[in-house]
């Protein structure tokens, strides 16, 4: 084996150990390695973009092929740069205002198309076996996924979900029940957020006021606290 | 003067906007021409956002070193593994192997880069189970749900839980497959709700932020 795969093996084994370290407590190894970390991972990413960005991507096109329409973005690019020109920083707005426009352009139509219409052709396509037909039968197996049985509960499931964060109509009456159906239904799903979302969006919500305050939200609590039987109140 | 630093901008936002919200809806080759040069666009006005995020990171740990504020042997630190990842990679031109054989800068990456990033990553498993054994505790009927989605799940997950209760595999097989997928289904959706809307308001000029402040 070569020296410098010994070498290499003995910092890499160091290095991790430095950064287990903080299972144990906050130390200066830990801060060592961390900041060696941020270091060499932005030397990377410099070096690599060097060689992506300006190498393969504006330097040999131009002299090689001639592309000059490439100084557009280059131009585009070197106006970000104006930032450091307190009198023209405004001039950096073309170069934001050109990326926030794509991006935003491109997102649009992809994200219906991929996103929004797929989730719901997913969710009410299966639906389509239930029409009565010529042989229609419900079935019932739960264990799989396209079964009758689970597409209405998948059904039931995001509708309401999406309901429970539809914040334009109060949550009251029969929409109470749906929206709580969504709550619990989150709790089968990547949703500790649910009640995070609530409080931002919802605050007029008691008790979304009550989560915020109670768990030091983002907002400096200004009223006083009530908590009588099952539920905060606020006072 | 305000025309061009207010109105020049949202101006651009919105043609570039339309274009290539439009793009999507025209199946031709000079669309798709279109939009492969834009991304490649993209990618090289990037490359210089870059330059700002370093020139900060660079001006703020200076001043650390500058005014010997406290950790200041840190952002010293992290000034070396820079600068010499760096000199690394320009010697090696950016190459992490060369014909099979490791360059420098391969062994900057291999030998530090890899094994800090996975165990940076490595030691988030238990931030996850500390803050799962927070979570997981039952103090509302919601709660209790949640300890007992996750106990089924982790039963189900692990060859001993299955052999321990049977049932475990295919009920959190059903939990992830059924209820697992309804939900993610419906925050996607109310995602890509809330994108769409967002991309509207940027395109019409109501949403402004990414301008910045300062003056008119």
């Amino acid at each position: 084996m070569s020296f410098e795969l010994i070498i290499g093996a003995w910092v890499a084994t160091g290095l991790t150990l430095f950064i287990f370290t903080f299972l144990y407590k906050d130390n200066p190894l830990f801060k060592l390695a961390e900041n060696l970390y941020v270091g060499v991972s932005v030397g990377y990413t410099i070096v690599k973009t060097y060689d992506t960005v300006i190498v393969h991507l504006v330097w040999k096109p131009i002299v090689e092929n001639g592309e000059w329409a490439l100084l557009i973005p280059v131009a585009i690019g070197m106006l970000m740069l104006t930032r450091y020109v307190p009198k023209a920083a405004w001039i950096s707005r073309y170069a934001f205002a050109f990326i926030v426009g794509v991006g935003s352009g491109l997102a649009i139509p992809r994200t219906i198309s991929s996103f929004i219409l797929k989730q719901i052709e997913d969710t009410v396509r299966p639906l389509l076996t239930l029409i009565p037909g010529e042989g229609v039968t419900f079935t019932w197996n739960l264990l799989n996924p396209a079964s009758s049985l689970n597409t209405i509960i998948i059904l039931i499931g995001v509708s309401s979900v999406l309901f429970y964060f539809f914040f334009s109509v109060e949550h009251t009456g029969p929409g109470k029940v749906v929206a709580r159906t969504g709550i619990r239904r989150c709790r089968f799903g990547p949703a500790r957020c649910c009640h995070r979302h609530r409080y931002r969006t919802a605050s007029r919500y008691r008790w979304g006021l009550a989560c915020c305050c109670s768990r030091g939200g983002p907002w400096p609590c200004r009223l006083r606290l009530v908590y009588a039987g099952d539920r905060w109140f606020l006072g | 003067m305000i025309f061009l630093r207010r109105q020049v901008p949202l101006l651009i936002t919105l043609i570039t906007g339309l274009v290539f919200a439009g793009q999507y809806y025209v199946p031709h080759p000079a669309s798709e021409q279109m939009l492969t040069s834009v991304t490649k666009w993209l990618q090289i006005i990037g490359g210089f956002a870059l330059v700002l995020g370093v020139s900060s990171l660079f001006h703020v740990h200076a001043i650390k070193i500058r005014r010997k504020e406290a950790g200041w042997g840190y952002s010293f630190v992290l000034y070396v593994g820079m600068l010499g990842t760096i000199v690394a990679g320009m010697w090696s031109n950016g190459k992490e192997a060369v014909d099979g054989a490791m360059t420098a800068f391969g062994w900057v990456y291999n030998f530090m880069m890899v094994p800090l990033q996975s165990t940076m990553f490595a030691i988030l498993a238990f931030f996850i189970a500390s803050a799962a054994y927070r979570s997981f505790r039952a103090r509302s009927r919601e709660a209790a749900v949640l300890l007992i989605a996750a106990v089924i799940v982790m039963m189900g997950r692990v060859p001993l839980g299955e052999y321990l209760i049977p049932l475990s595999g295919d009920l959190s097989q059903w939990i992830l497959n059924v209820l697992n997928a309804s939900v993610r289904r419906a925050i996607l959706i109310g995602v890509s709700l809330g994108t769409v809307a967002l991309s509207i308001k940027i395109i019409f000029g109501k949403e402004r932020s990414y301008l910045g402040g300062g003056k008119e």
